[in-house]
């Protein structure tokens, strides 16, 4: 079973949401035909009438899996870290050095321990999203 | 007077940042207790491990790199490990902060077995972001991340208790995140998962009403740069530009 599934997705309430929060509109969530879908992007599309989106927010919410959860966590650093280019994230483990969005994309495709720990940051958000919005 | 003591690695980019958390917290901890500092090729093993026998700390901060039963300090030696039962002796009595990644998951478990009256430390990475290498609490991001772990250490010198600390920490953490995902700053929700990641990761080990050192009163004051005297000074300099 999903874990944050929307019963009825429900485009004043995420409106409401990114109102109060305006940084989740850029909230990766989906894949649709190879295209990102933020948030922002969803809601626009609800209030379109697009029934795709209402299905898949009915049927998945905000938990992709697999491949797409992996695209997706990688789409969401690349746009944090492509907006300021001087930001770096830095671990208190044995590396020292600030993780590059290379070094990301590695560890997030690769599945080790960092990219385990990377994806669960991401999916933070799509889990704060999800109880915000309900 | 209570003595405490503060080893800081800076050997790597990393830690060079964290470091600047349990200086500026000697600073604040000097008005009240006695506190000593080894930052970067001080705070090797030995050198850490000769001020503990000599100044008999009751309060022990270490930050350097971690993994969940080891922690290292300058050029990632290690000081403590859970293999080397004979460190974490060096442990008992004191209250220990570790900033540093996974320790609190074994070694810290372990330093309470050995008689170390609290363990605040982290279970999994330890993460923040950063725009500089450099004093953390004059970065745009990183203030949030070390600003509270240095009141914390500050709080404990203040003789509050090692929960209070440690709550402390956690409660700054997820006010911060709160607040940063309002701002549109599209770097917000990376800022975000990781305060709210640390938080959730921050863990109290042992006795939550321990203390180190006998109640003062602590003025909690961040060594923030303060930009309202620069902006009164700027407005003034406008002020008589325009009268001219």
């Amino acid at each position: 079973m999903n874990k944050w599934v929307l019963a009825m997705p429900d485009p004043a309430r995420l409106r409401a949401l990114i109102q109060m929060y305006p940084s989740l509109r850029d909230l990766p969530i989906a894949t649709r035909n190879g295209q990102v879908i933020t948030l922002g992007d969803a809601i626009h599309l609800l209030e379109l009438g697009d029934q795709w989106i209402a299905q898949r927010l009915r049927e998945k919410g905000f938990d992709p899996e697999g491949e797409e959860l992996k695209r997706l966590a990688i789409e969401w650093y690349r746009r944090a870290l492509s907006s300021n280019p001087s930001l770096r994230i830095y671990v208190l483990s044995y590396t020292g050095k600030p993780l590059s969005l290379s070094d990301i994309i590695y560890h997030i495709e690769r599945g080790d321990e960092t990219g385990k720990r990377l994806l669960e940051l991401y999916e933070k958000m799509l889990r704060l999203a999800a109880e915000l919005s309900r | 007077m209570s003595q405490v003591l503060f080893a800081a690695a800076t050997a790597t980019p990393a830690t060079r940042i964290a470091s600047y958390a349990l200086i500026h917290a000697c600073e604040l901890c000097r008005r009240v207790v006695g506190c000593h500092l080894l930052v970067g090729d001080e705070a090797t093993p030995e050198k850490t491990r000769e001020a503990i026998l000599v100044l008999d700390p009751s309060l022990l901060g270490l930050e350097g790199h971690g993994k969940p039963g080891e922690l290292a300090l300058q050029a990632k030696r290690v000081f403590l490990s859970a293999e080397n039962h004979s460190e974490l002796g060096l442990l008992s009595g004191r209250v220990v902060f570790a900033l540093s990644c996974n320790t609190a998951r074994l070694l810290g478990e372990l330093a309470i077995d050995y008689g170390a009256k609290a363990y605040i430390g982290w279970t999994e990475d330890f993460m923040f972001v950063s725009e500089t290498v450099g004093d953390p609490l004059l970065d745009r991001y990183a203030w949030m991340f070390f600003k509270p772990v240095i009141e914390a250490l500050a709080m404990l010198c203040a003789g509050r208790t090692a929960e209070a600390a440690a709550e402390h920490i956690r409660l700054s953490y997820t006010r911060f995140a709160e607040q940063v995902l309002r701002s549109p700053d599209p770097s917000a929700q990376l800022v975000a998962a990781m305060l709210y990641h640390d938080a959730e990761t921050l863990k109290q080990l042992g006795d939550p009403d321990a203390t180190c050192c006998p109640y003062a009163e602590l003025e909690l004051a961040p060594q923030r740069p303060r930009l309202a005297p620069i902006i009164a000074a700027l407005l003034v300099l406008l002020a008589i530009a325009s009268f001219k």
